[in-house]
């Protein structure tokens, strides 16, 4: 095909593309047409297939063909008109208009965004703090363990604060007073102007762990039921204070009948080696505490990196001037609502019904969408260009030092560590694992740059060129 | 018996075989009334088509069909004539005005 080509970019990143096709070719397109109609139309006189275009043309009209002609067309004229002018779409085209007789055709093709970083991005100074594993962070770890292991047992005895008991009962709500509560006593306190109660809980049987500073924290709540025994009921009410966490309980009078169904003591295990013994292959508590200082300390590492990538973005976020095309947006809506669709069917929701349930449709969740997706790629695009400007990449040799660290994880079996290598260095195993590096990278140029002390660029330049020789 | 020429042409044959005709051997079939011989065709097809001559004609009676049942219920359609025109090397006619 020999088409006309014309295009114009505007200042959104997009390009208005006209392509104009050769009357010769729509009449080419007719004849294609008219031969995949053929086989489709049972024309009398005529097996399937066999009707000469005259006779198609005498049958379903030239104006039928003509538009099936050109819905034909668009495709591979778009192509090829991208091929002409050597671009490629950005994201999702669109076409605006057909004019029918010459045949034009009127795409809109995304460009590509363009992000200009603020210049001044390397002379962002920030304190960044080393990574430090305190005592009490890994004593709280060993409760946590404690917990895990610890032994519950029923007793005959009154409760005691740390035990686990069993109630049955209610709690309600007074309902929400009009400031006149100042004593805690009235049991009789529901004769307020709305006679409505709000049910705080209602059981047959819970569970509860007798700990003031977890259950209704500032309440007296725990402190009412210490001393009784299985068997005891008992009625009480109080007022939750007005900076409780939950604003909804905040200053609300409450009103409990209570019975107590049983306790059980909670027996946490020594803090030993034997503990240590229990929770793994350890031989000592030393070693335990070892392990989960390195546990922490990794974790720890690695959210300090995401917080570094994430500030360095949002710095850079901030300055830089980003222009990319509307449907760029778009596309990543789809990808957002694609994503939230799998999500509801896995969770066994059929997507029309929880749109229903939920009173959206599907315009209307994109629209709630349209924000974090315009975010979340003026991100990706900036991050993208901080890769860019910063001369960062993934070598590979970056990609075997990090196998070989890994598959030392997996102990002394040669197979095993062969085909971990082998995992490693394709497909999705390669591309997790050169992600990471990158995400290392990032995450260390972004603290040099904070630091002060990035490379500097021109050298990093040098270097890249310098590499591409050999 | 005289047929205005007008009435002895009824329709032109589109088909499969007759378009074949028609593009290899200048050969156009047509449905004719069943009273007209070869001559009276060929001077229709010549007043119909002022710009063409017709080589040669030939006729052949299309049988009635009948036999079409079902149940009781019998189909019949009528027999035709058909006359398989030869036209003059270089001349044609377009079979597919006023269909």
């Amino acid at each position: 095909m020999t088409l006309t080509v014309h295009t114009e970019e505007d200042e959104q990143r997009q390009l208005a593309l006209t392509v104009e096709v050769p009357e010769d070719d729509v009449k080419q397109a007719m004849r294609q047409a008219a031969r995949k109609l053929a086989g489709e139309v049972r024309v009398p006189g005529f097996r399937k297939g066999k009707a000469p275009y005259s006779v198609i043309v005498s049958r379903v009209g030239e104006e039928y063909l003509r538009s099936e002609a050109i819905e034909d067309l668009v495709q591979p004229s778009f192509e090829e008109a991208l091929q002409e002018i050597d671009v490629i779409p950005y994201a999702q085209p669109s076409l605006d208009n057909i004019e029918p007789n010459p045949l034009v055709f009127k795409f809109t093709v995304p460009l590509e965004p363009t992000v200009a970083l603020d210049e001044a991005y390397r002379e962002l100074r920030k304190d960044v703090e080393a990574v430090e594993i305190t005592d009490e962070a890994i004593d709280e770890a060993l409760e946590q363990i404690q917990i895990r292991h610890q032994v519950v047992e029923p007793v005959e005895r009154a409760v005691e604060s740390g035990d686990l008991i069993s109630l049955s009962g209610k709690g309600v709500l007074a309902p929400a007073a009009k400031e006149d509560d100042g004593d805690g006593d009235g049991d009789g306190e529901t004769a307020v102007v709305e006679p409505t109660e709000e049910t705080l809980f209602n059981e047959e049987q819970i569970e509860l762990l007798m700990d003031a500073e977890i259950l209704f924290p500032g309440t007296p709540f725990v402190e009412n039921l210490l001393g009784l025994t299985a068997g005891d009921e008992k009625s009480f009410s109080f007022t939750f204070p007005e900076d409780f966490d939950e604003e909804e309980l905040a200053g609300r009078e409450a009103s409990f009948e209570i019975t107590v169904l049983d306790v059980k003591s909670r027996t946490l295990p020594e803090l030993n080696d034997e503990l240590a013994q229990l929770e793994g292959a350890f031989e000592t508590l030393a070693e335990l505490r070892e392990s989960l200082q390195d546990n922490l300390k990794t974790q720890a590492e690695s959210e300090a990196k995401n917080e570094l990538i994430e500030g360095m973005i949002d710095d850079l976020v901030e300055k830089a001037t980003i222009v990319y095309p509307p449907a760029a947006v778009e596309d990543e809506i789809d990808s957002l609502v694609r994503n939230m669709k799998q999500q509801m069917e896995r969770s066994g929701w059929l997507w029309d019904d929880y749109l229903k349930i939920q009173g959206l449709n599907e315009e209307t969740v994109r629209d709630n969408f349209r924000k974090n997706a315009e975010e979340s790629l003026k991100r990706r695009l900036v991050l993208r260009q901080f890769i860019i400007s910063e001369k960062l990449s993934v070598k590979a040799e970056d990609v075997d030092a990090k196998i070989e660290e890994r598959i030392v994880d997996f102990g002394d079996n040669e197979d095993l560590r062969n085909s971990m290598r082998q995992y490693f260095s394709t497909g999705y195993g390669f591309d997790m694992l050169s992600s990471e590096i990158l995400m290392d990278k990032m995450a260390a140029r972004a603290k040099a740059i904070y630091m002060g002390e990035a490379p500097d660029l021109a050298e990093l330049e040098a270097a890249e060129a310098a590499d591409e020789e050999e | 018996m005289q047929i205005h020429w007008r009435n002895i042409i009824r329709r032109p044959v589109v088909t499969e075989k007759s378009s074949y005709q028609a593009d290899l051997y200048n050969q156009y079939t047509f449905a004719v009334d069943s009273r007209a011989n070869k001559v009276q065709v060929k001077e229709a097809i010549e007043l119909a088509w002022p710009d063409v001559t017709v080589e040669k004609v030939r006729i052949a009676n299309m049988p009635p069909k009948r036999a079409r049942r079902w149940r009781r219920v019998t189909t019949r359609k009528p027999g035709w004539k058909k006359a398989i025109v030869t036209l003059s090397p270089g001349d044609s006619i377009d079979l597919f005005e006023g269909v």
